[in-house]
């Protein structure tokens, strides 16, 4: 394929996404109190596809193919999302009408898709056109899998090829090809879940029984640690994926809040070996591990930095939470927080300027942000009930749980634009979110030109 | 008569020696030997270790049944306050009469805060009431601690008439 220039209109609108306008979706669930500044959407379009050699396909999730693409860039919070065709706009659009926001702009880019069944395989040829000039700024090929069983294609291509549109036209990775993982609460067991960013494709990834908690991914994908008490006391594993091999990380007492570093060659993780919780850096089998912190207090939750060099966590050493940073090697540590008395389960962005934790404020648990340096607090939410927000790989949306009438679920922020959207609808317990990173073979092709 | 005397001897002397062998089963060691700090006196101090009820005519006293109590932190907390530290003396007191009993202390928390927090939280609430014991004499060997954090909450509910109730440490008996 002849590598072309994105059109000049295009990149400056993706320059233009952090530009204001209204709030918008869904009103009826939002009770944030951010800032109202919201960035610009690109308006694009998304022609029906065209089958070849067969009829349209069901998805998983009993979605067709065009509405999983629709949702993924809607979803993004970067784009208004037009269908081509009949000129309706799907829902996403439809609200932004109720709330005034405005949607007839002209269409700046279009989406085009082709299924070919060639034998057993299925392929999307996936293309994405400048409107104005009428130029292909991409096309893309991706495998399409058939799950026999349950009648269903796999909806992974069409994740991967919103990613790439959201890429191309932003500049910033989407998230619409990784996975969330979680706790659910089962009858008195929890086990691992694992659910599609856009709410569906729940699957469990473990089942152990009896109590587990606090999930962190390893950044290629391959594993995810955890905490389960399956044999009767809290030790830390690590379920393989794909796959489910279960094995041990760590035997000490009571290990949690495991956190892979970025490269993926060391897990940071509390224990109380030494009689209180302390922070510990170790191999990602477990072995050599090396003691961060020394305080009689409780030092838990740690988030490394992008670099890998700081490692962000909570100590009550000054007789509350509150958010501390210190050196992967143990040395310059400093003190982050001073607002509210309860401040925990930080998460450093994968942009590396801010960091995301809850905060307790008159009485509640909200989200709140902190730049890294310590400047520049400010309180997300009001209505409390917020717990274990975890940056996506865009570093722009948050997954975090919150109690709803008893009961916890998944929800999804986009902090600088005060879109709010609702992931887990079960009528079980959800919580203890962590948000995967497109592995490495995923992030290679997102390089734009290619 | 005379035919059963000799009976009536041989049943009293396997009594002394069953009795004897009784006494002193609560001390042996798994090697058989006399592990009682009154085995290492001269001879000639030694006196004879009375238990409760092996004075002849006298009643063992009945001991009252391991009933232990647990003790209970306000939020965010792992001090020990008043009422905790009564509840633990009260405890200290019926593990060393029940000196063979054995105890888990598991710490718990409410459902607010993070998971991972209260894990370590209700870890400290567990040692915390160990260490009470440990101060008041009880061997450590006996005393076994875990963390369930929020993750086993005794009372169900959202209000601090359930939250009050969660957090504590609390006393298992093991077999």
């Amino acid at each position: 394929m002849r590598k072309r220039a994105i059109p000049k209109s295009l990149v400056g609108l993706a320059l233009c996404l952090a530009a204001i306008t209204p709030s918008a979706w869904p009103q009826a669930e939002v009770f944030l109190e951010i800032r109202k500044g919201e960035r610009f959407k690109v308006p694009i379009a998304i022609d029906d596809f065209i089958w070849q050699n067969l009829d349209p396909l069901v998805f998983q999730g009993r979605q067709r193919a065009e509405e999983i693409l629709a949702d993924d860039l809607h979803f993004s919070d970067a784009f208004i999302v037009v269908r081509h065709g009949t000129g309706d706009e799907i829902r996403s659009s439809l609200k932004l009408d109720m709330h005034g926001m405005p949607v007839d702009r002209p269409i700046q880019a279009r989406v085009r898709g082709e299924i070919v069944r060639d034998g057993r395989q299925m392929r999307l040829t996936g293309t994405l056109v400048d409107e104005k000039s009428r130029e292909t700024i991409f096309e893309r090929r991706y495998e399409i899998g058939w799950d026999a069983e349950r009648l269903e294609a796999d909806r992974w291509g069409l994740h991967r090829f919103a990613d790439e549109i959201t890429f191309f036209l932003t500049g910033t990775r989407g998230c619409a090809a990784t996975r969330i993982a979680f706790v659910r609460a089962d009858d008195g067991s929890r086990e691992l879940h694992l659910i599609d960013w856009d709410g569906l494709n729940e699957t469990a990834a473990t089942r152990l029984g009896n109590i587990l908690l606090a999930p962190a991914w390893h950044p290629e994908g391959e594993a995810l640690a955890f905490t389960s008490y399956h044999t009767g006391r809290p030790r830390l594993y690590a379920v393989e994926l794909p796959g489910g091999d279960v094995r041990l990380l760590s035997d000490w007492d009571t290990p949690t809040a495991a956190a892979y570093r970025p490269d993926g060659k060391r897990i940071a993780f509390s224990t109380t070996r030494d009689e209180n919780a302390e922070v510990y850096v170790a191999r990602t089998n477990g072995s050599r591990a090396k003691r961060l912190t020394y305080h009689i207090g409780i030092d838990t939750a740690p988030s490394w930095s992008p670099s890998g060099k700081r490692i962000v966590f909570t100590s009550d050493r000054t007789g509350s939470p509150h958010l501390f940073t210190i050196n992967a090697d143990g040395t310059d540590l400093k003190q982050l927080t001073f607002v509210g008395q309860w401040n925990d389960s930080p998460d450093w962005s994968p942009t590396a300027d801010r960091i995301v934790h809850v905060c307790r404020i008159d009485g509640e648990f909200e989200l709140a942000l902190i730049h890294a340096d310590g400047r520049g607090w400010r309180r997300l939410t009001m209505g409390g009930g917020c717990e274990n927000p975890r940056w996506g790989p865009d570093g722009r949306h948050i997954v975090f749980a919150r109690m709803v009438a008893g009961r916890r679920g998944l929800w999804i922020l986009d902090p600088d634009s005060g879109s709010l959207r609702r992931l887990t609808r079960s009528n079980r317990e959800s919580y203890n979110p962590a948000w995967s990173r497109p592995a490495r073979d995923r992030l290679s092709a997102l390089k734009p030109g290619g | 008569m005379k035919r059963i005397l000799p009976f009536v001897v041989l049943a009293i002397s396997l009594a002394a020696l069953l009795g004897g062998a009784g006494g002193c089963s609560k001390k042996a060691t798994s090697s058989g030997t006399v592990s009682s700090p009154v085995s290492e006196l001269p001879p000639e101090e030694r006196q004879p270790v009375e238990t409760p009820g092996e004075r002849p005519g006298e009643p063992a006293p009945e001991r009252s049944p391991l009933e232990l109590q647990d003790v209970f932190f306000d939020l965010d907390k792992y001090n020990l306050k008043a009422d905790a530290q009564a509840s633990l003396a009260e405890n200290a007191r019926m593990l060393e009469e029940h000196p063979e009993a054995r105890i888990l202390i598991e710490g718990h928390c409410d459902e607010r805060g993070t998971s991972e927090y209260n894990l370590a939280l209700g870890d400290h609430r567990a040692r915390t009431a160990r260490d009470y014991l440990l101060r008041y004499g009880i061997s450590a060997m006996r005393i076994e601690t875990v963390s369930y954090g929020e993750e086993r909450p005794f009372v169900t509910g959202h209000s601090e008439a359930a939250w009050v109730l969660n957090r504590r440490a609390h006393f298992v008996i093991q077999d």
